[in-house]
């Protein structure tokens, strides 16, 4: 049998190849989300150039904001993606980490005073000093997933409880207030850029990880890790190392995401600072198609997947959803993954695609 | 096995499927070949020997196995080689008593015993899967410290765990990952290898051990076992081992890949390799080893070499008829 068409086979070995790439997930809710956005409103895709209150030019419009607050989780993303490779579960206290890191920012920058006129140590050394404290926690994470081999979730939920007591204690409960311009630039905008900062800053950190998949074997080893553990080990792994080494790292994803979070503010709020920032960091990962039990994951995948979940919420911010009913909506989308990545239904869809797939003719004639 | 014997009293019609050629003569009156998906032919069991049978469903004669057997085994005994690999009063926390062992450069040899008779745990003990509590090891007579895997992966031994599903492969990375995952662990963290470098090592293998898969890029879960077992000992070979352990490597596989294996074995021992070969078959060790250690309790209860090594002695060993 020939087949009449080879415009639609290719097509449709198009559409094949592509929904047989991981990448398909996100890509396609992406467009979904956006092919909504066009016919309820196609003013979501305007942007306008305007001038900030200090009189620099600032881009304005939905996208930008999903540009802006996206990059907070993609930053997340990257190191949630590898902790749930390694480990199979998710850290679900980011947010609370996020908190304290925050918090031991403001701290260095105001020292005892919490209004401090003019900083109190460079910006620089308060970033370094809250990455060194979130890999530290990242480290007490990580310890009790790999040396005490406790479920993440659970080994998590220690820091997701006591995160932002211990944030606000670092403070004495006052609630700091940077006044230095600076500071607030990595929140914001750096005068003369009208792209915002975070942006830059989830972009470096979209390349470091990228040269860093590409330079080690961060990421064969973490899947290897993620998918046999014992297999790995009497290959010459050390699994526990390598799972803790990926709680170091989202450690200092949660260092970075937490200062572009107290730099928009220059100051906090302990209880509401990056608040439920984990499920829409554990979602991004989902999002990207990387099964949350672990093994095989994609990263640019994840990355686009917390873009797609920015997306979402500003699109449900837009249209008045009350932020308490936004996880209802995002609810939704988890079912839907959820069910969409479930084993049998693969198999069901991608058996479905190869009935859609036209036959290729037979060499040997029958 | 017994309940099938009673099924088929009753009369009731089995189809039984199985790579166990002992199973088939016990409980079958009928047997149908397939090889490459193709129809060989049906035969009585009872007009069919067990060389036949196998002949059939490899395609080929069984004979060019025990000559290469014959070469290897000359090497080794008119050799004398320096031994490769000495432990004195090695133990594990698995249980095994202390035991001394050593292997000669290109030298094939096993263990052998019953299930839990301890052989497993005296390899992983040599390659330092379990934690080990005592005892000296020499490389090449250089006396080393061998207390994880990548110890003994650096000093040249490379182990093939007795249960591929659970031990071996890493079920959802691709054929060509697994292929150089343990050689890309010596490597080191900071030294990835190229695609291209990974590319090469995987077809390499892939064309020399025969390994059926659709690309190098296929997950070594979606592969049959036989194949499977293949990648495995690929990836064991790409390390270029000086001593390779291999824990029933041919268990749960079809018999041209048995066979397959065996024969890679023995030439492997040729070009110089020391190989430990554990096999639950008697006669694949009988068929690859030239030096038999018989295991009972967790403790080494005989060693068999040369003139010795026949079914009837191994039996009475591992029974304890010598010490009576």
């Amino acid at each position: 049998m020939q087949s009449q068409n080879p415009l639609l086979q290719n097509t449709t070995n198009f559409f094949f190849k592509l929904f047989k790439r991981q990448i398909f997930i996100p890509i396609a809710a992406l467009l979904l989300l956006a092919l909504f956005n066009l016919i309820a409103d196609p003013s979501f895709f305007k942007i306008a150039l305007g001038y900030n209150s200090a009189g620099d030019p600032v881009l304005s419009g939905y996208l930008i904001t999903i540009l802006d607050y996206g990059s907070e989780l993609a930053i997340l993303a990257i190191g949630m993606t590898l902790v749930t490779a390694a480990s199979g579960g998710q850290d679900i206290s980011v947010g609370a980490a996020i908190a304290i890191s925050g918090s031991v920012v403001l701290r260095v920058l105001c020292g005892t005073n919490s209004r401090p006129e003019t900083l109190q140590a460079p910006i620089i050394v308060a970033f370094l000093v809250s990455c060194v404290v979130a890999m530290l926690f990242g480290a007490f994470n990580g310890a009790l997933v790999s040396v005490f081999k406790i479920q993440p979730m659970v080994a998590t939920l220690i820091l997701f409880t006591a995160g932002r007591s211990i944030a606000a204690w670092i403070n004495n409960n006052e609630l700091p207030i940077v006044k230095d311009a600076t500071f607030s630039y990595f929140g914001s905008f750096i005068p003369g850029i009208p792209v915002p900062t975070p942006f830059f800053i989830a972009l470096a950190c979209i390349i470091i990880i990228h040269l860093a998949l590409r330079f080690t074997n961060l990421g064969l080893y973490s899947q290897s890790v993620g998918i046999n553990d014992k297999s790995s080990s009497l290959n010459g792994l050390n699994p526990a190392q390598i799972k803790f080494l990926t709680f170091v790292i989202l450690g200092l994803c949660v260092a970075v995401a937490g200062f572009i979070k107290v730099s928009r503010l220059s100051s906090i709020n302990y209880s509401v600072i990056a608040k439920d920032i984990e499920m829409d960091a554990i979602l991004a990962v989902a999002l990207g198609g990387n099964a949350l039990s672990g093994g095989k994951f994609n990263m640019s995948a994840s990355i686009l997947g917390a873009y797609v979940i920015q997306f979402l919420t500003t699109t449900l911010y837009k249209f008045d959803v009350q932020s308490d009913a936004l996880s209802a909506y995002k609810a939704v989308v988890v079912i839907i993954l959820v069910i969409l990545s479930a084993p049998i239904v693969r198999e069901k869809l991608s058996s479905l695609f190869k009935a859609l797939k036209p036959r290729q003719p037979s060499k040997e004639g029958v | 096995m017994t309940q099938m014997n009673q099924a088929k009293a009753k009369g009731v019609g089995i189809i039984f499927v199985t790579h166990f050629l002992d199973q088939v003569y016990e409980v079958c009156d009928k047997i149908t070949v397939l090889r490459d998906g193709k129809l060989v032919g049906e035969y009585e069991i009872k007009n069919l020997p067990r060389v036949q049978l196998v002949s059939k469903m490899l395609g080929k004669d069984l004979d060019d196995l025990s000559d290469i057997h014959g070469e290897s085994k000359a090497y080794v005994e008119n050799g004398k080689s320096e031994p490769v690999f000495e432990a004195e009063e090695l133990a594990s926390d698995a249980g095994i008593k202390p035991f001394d062992f050593r292997i000669r450069k290109g030298e094939v040899n096993g263990f052998t015993g019953l299930l839990g008779s301890g052989r497993s745990e005296c390899v992983r003990a040599i390659f330092g899967a379990d934690r080990i509590i005592g005892g000296t090891v020499k490389m090449n007579g250089k006396k080393v410290k061998i207390s994880k895997p990548i110890d003994a992966m650096k000093h040249g031994i490379g182990y093939l765990p007795e249960d591929r599903k659970r031990d071996g492969i890493v079920g959802d990375l691709s054929v060509r990952e697994n292929i150089i995952l343990a050689l890309q662990v010596t490597k080191g963290f900071f030294k990835p290898f190229t695609k291209a470098e990974a590319n090469a090592f995987a077809d390499k293998y892939i064309k020399l051990l025969g390994i059926k898969t659709a690309s190098a890029d296929t997950p070594i879960k979606s592969l049959s076992g036989g194949n499977q077992q293949k990648v495995i000992l690929a990836r064991w070979l790409l390390t270029n081992p000086k001593y390779l352990i291999l824990d029933e490597p041919t268990r749960g596989i079809d018999v041209g890949t048995k066979i397959d294996i065996q024969k890679l074995v023995l030439k492997l021992a040729s070009e110089g390799m020391s190989i430990t070969f554990i096999s639950s078959e008697i006669d694949e060790m009988l068929r690859t080893c030239s030096r038999l250690i018989v295991m009972r309790d967790c403790k080494a209860v005989g060693e068999l070499s040369g003139e010795d090594l026949t079914q009837n002695m191994i039996m009475n060993t591992i029974a304890g008829g010598d010490e009576k």
